[in-house]
């Protein structure tokens, strides 16, 4: 996993360790997993919104890594927000995006910034066909990221994938029909996105795309710098997941927005959210 | 045996056959008189042809240039010279350490294979038809006529080599002239005047003076490398080995010539006489060895060895021109990143189009047309540039579903007034209470496309629905309302 080993010593292994030795263990482990964050900032990408961006350790979505998306058609959606989002920060490249299903709708992508030009549909016919792709396409430096949509993956194979994205830099999304049977533990974030009834608005019509965006998990999750945990008691332990925000998919900023506060409000114009890149 | 002029002929007969005295061309009653036993089977010219056809493919262990000879020796041509097969050998005998030694090795991997072959050869194939067919015999199964010697060589020959009728030879013979020699000593004019352009055209041929154009089986590759084992091997390992070696040569001449590859056969010959053929194709020309063995490595997974592999040959079937890239100097990459990436993309396309099969492997084109199902194209990613096309569609058009389900599923919807917004509808037997729904949005069917689904004869009118959960669907109505048949919907997609 890691190349830097961490040493301990201990002249009787029968002792219980000391807190300061774990607490140095601690520091190097952080320092580690830091450098690791730091060296991906620049291909991280934002949400379109700080809060959900402070909750992730690196500040936003790293690139450099494997994200398990479960859903339906919402985590399509979101799936090519974020792939969008990545064609922006990477001026070229393709998106390799392999499923067995033929029912992807390019013009629907479209519609959340994704540019269907830059995709290339790979229909695999069985599971292992699938992964086999997803590999080859994090092998390949020029694409921007791989998506994948898969129904079973053994951890092994979810392993192979992260430490492929996270040597060649790609951007691999996993997206799990319905509710997975087994997550990808290797995962650096694993996200719920489901469909909520859009906010109201004036008129006849729908609302922007609203989800329920739950990250179920994130790993150097303590590591985040959220000052809410900073200041909470169970400092070192990690937070307690799954956390929830309902958000909207806003077309001007091309990310997310917060919708809670604007639930029960009357339309009024949005206020724009930072993006950091 | 075969029909000819209202009676039933001996088409070919085997040596026992021969041995008994039957000899093809002979009537079947005399035939049997002669030996009541007789096992006869009825000609299949067509399937002796198709059996050529694969010797000619098997043959190109010796050449690339290999043809079926299209004139049959069966009735016409009077008797037992037997069908041909032409091989070019140019620029190929060095390889088998000189033109006897490459006869000898064609005729001894034939005789393996219990097939008793003569060859000649010759500058000319009319002079190669005449020595394979009446200048051998058991004893000599092969006969070269050296270059500047091929009016000796034909000289003593029969007129019957220089691939006439049996009527003319008749003809030829009723005058005394029997050897190809005493053709040589008369003067055209009156052969041409008695016999028609056909002696003069043969004899022509036969000497180099007229060309005589034959088309190959396939046309020849022009970048081939081949390698030949002192033993025939089986490990995969051994091949992969072998392809890199011929890979590498490839390449080199590639290079040379300017080119890269888009298409590539890399063929086994195995011990036994059969072969096995694999093909790659590139989305962009190249000749870079070690991207085409990659894409060979996929396929060559399921490659049956047999009894060993005693030759294996690399040929480019398809080349475009790819001009010298200057890479770079010390670490400085002179091509735009933008190339790079394309590069790695068009690689990763032909790895997957190789590995998964070229139509699942697409890229998506816009295509005009309002209807959904028709408005995206996929095309092969393998053989579709990467170009940047408008899929922002008209302006203000209402969104389109991320998934479009390639065959509508049919619904039953409940709408208060009979063309209003659905309220509920009922989907796998489930009821989906409608919670907000925006449309319609009238798709007209294209009336100028006479074929297409069914399901697209009809207007549509397409809905947006949300249901309590906030899980959006698209659904339609098919067909324009009529007070007396309740209409028709189906679901044809989901939104995010």
């Amino acid at each position: 996993m890691q190349s830097q080993a961490v040493r301990v010593h201990h002249e009787d292994p029968r002792q219980a360790p000391n807190s300061a030795v774990l607490d140095d263990l601690k520091t190097q482990i952080r320092t580690i997993e830091r450098g690791r964050a730091a060296v991906a900032a620049e291909h991280v990408l934002s949400l379109g919104d700080e809060t959900l961006d402070r909750a992730l350790p690196w500040n936003g979505l790293p690139g450099h890594g494997l994200h398990e998306i479960s859903g339906d058609a919402a985590a399509i959606g979101f799936a090519a927000g974020l792939m969008a989002g990545f064609g922006r920060i990477r001026a070229n490249g393709a998106v390799l995006w392999c499923q067995r299903e033929r029912a992807l709708y390019p013009q629907g992508l479209a519609a959340f910034g994704f540019d269907p030009d830059r995709m290339i549909l790979a229909h695999g016919a069985n599971d292992t066909d699938i992964l086999w792709a997803l590999e080859e396409g994090l092998r390949t430096p020029g694409l921007i990221g791989v998506v994948g949509r898969i129904s079973k993956i053994p951890p092994i194979s979810a392993r192979r994938l992260q430490l492929a994205a996270e040597e060649s830099g790609v951007m691999c999304l996993l997206l799990r029909p319905g509710t997975p049977h087994a997550p990808a533990g290797a995962a650096l974030t694993r996200w719920r996105v489901t469909a909520m009834p859009g906010a109201p608005i004036d008129g006849p019509g729908l609302s922007p795309p609203s989800w329920n965006l739950e990250l179920q998990r994130c790993r150097l999750g303590e590591a985040g710098n959220d000052n809410r945990s900073a200041a909470s008691p169970t400092l070192g332990k990690p937070r307690a997941w799954p956390r929830n925000w309902e958000v909207e998919w806003c077309d001007e900023t091309g990310g997310l927005a917060l919708a809670a506060g604007l639930r029960d409000r009357p339309v009024e114009p949005r206020p724009r959210a930072d993006r950091i890149h | 045996m075969t029909q000819v002029h209202g009676g039933t002929r001996i088409a070919a007969a085997n040596p026992a056959a021969e041995a008994a005295g039957i000899v093809p061309g002979q009537p079947l009653a005399d035939a049997r008189a002669l030996y009541p036993g007789l096992a006869v089977h009825p000609a299949a010219p067509a399937e002796d042809l198709k059996a050529l056809d694969l010797l000619a493919g098997a043959c190109t262990r010796f050449t690339p240039w290999t043809a079926v000879d299209p004139v049959w020796g069966g009735g016409a041509m009077g008797g037992s010279l037997g069908a041909g097969l032409w091989l070019d050998i140019t620029g190929c005998a060095h390889l088998f350490g000189g033109e006897a030694a490459l006869l000898e090795r064609l005729i001894g991997w034939l005789g393996r294979q219990n097939i008793n072959a003569r060859a000649g050869l010759a500058d000319t194939p009319g002079a190669a038809w005449a020595l394979a067919r009446h200048a051998t015999d058991d004893s000599v199964p092969f006969t070269i006529a050296e270059p500047g010697t091929l009016r000796q060589h034909l000289a003593g020959l029969p007129v019957a080599s220089l691939r006439l009728e049996a009527a003319v030879v008749e003809g030829l013979d009723r005058l005394g002239l029997r050897r190809i020699g005493d053709l040589l000593e008369m003067p055209r004019g009156p052969l041409a005047k008695r016999f028609g352009g056909v002696v003069l055209k043969r004899l022509d041929q036969a000497l180099g003076q007229a060309d005589e154009p034959i088309s190959p089986r396939r046309p020849p590759p022009r970048h081939v490398a081949r390698l030949a084992f002192a033993e025939p091997i089986g490990r995969a390992e051994d091949i992969a080995a072998g392809l890199d070696r011929l890979l590498d040569r490839l390449c080199r001449g590639l290079e040379t010539a300017g080119e890269g590859a888009r298409q590539l056969d890399f063929i086994l010959y195995r011990a036994d006489g059969t072969t096995e053929r694999r093909t790659v194709g590139t989305s962009r020309p190249s000749r870079d060895p070690r991207h085409l063995a990659r894409l060979f490595r996929d396929k060559l997974d399921g490659a049956d060895p047999g009894f060993g592999i005693e030759i294996m040959a690399l040929a480019v079937a398809r080349t475009n021109n790819l001009d010298e890239k200057q890479t770079g100097l010390a670490g400085w990459t002179l091509e735009p990143a933008k190339d790079v990436n394309q590069a790695d993309t068009a690689r990763l396309v032909d790895r997957l189009s190789g590995k998964l099969g070229a139509r699942n492997v697409t890229r998506v084109r816009p295509v005009e047309s309002h209807l959904p199902e028709r408005a995206g194209r996929a095309q092969w990613a393998i053989s579709t540039p990467n170009t940047a096309s408008d899929w922002k569609g008209p302006e203000r058009r209402p969104p389109r579903p991320v998934e479009l389900l390639p065959q509508p599923l049919p619904i039953d919807v409940m709408a208060p007034v009979p063309d209003g917004l659905p309220v509920m509808f009922r989907w796998r037997r489930r009821q989906y209470k409608v919670a907000r729904a925006e449309g319609p949005e009238r798709i007209a069917p294209e009336w100028w496309r006479t074929e297409g689904a069914p399901f697209s004869r009809h207007v549509r009118d397409y809905y947006r629905l949300e249901d309590e959960g906030g899980k959006r669907y698209w659904v339609y109505r098919e067909g324009l309302y009529r007070p007396d048949c309740p209409p028709d919907w189906y679901l044809h997609g989901f939104f995010a």
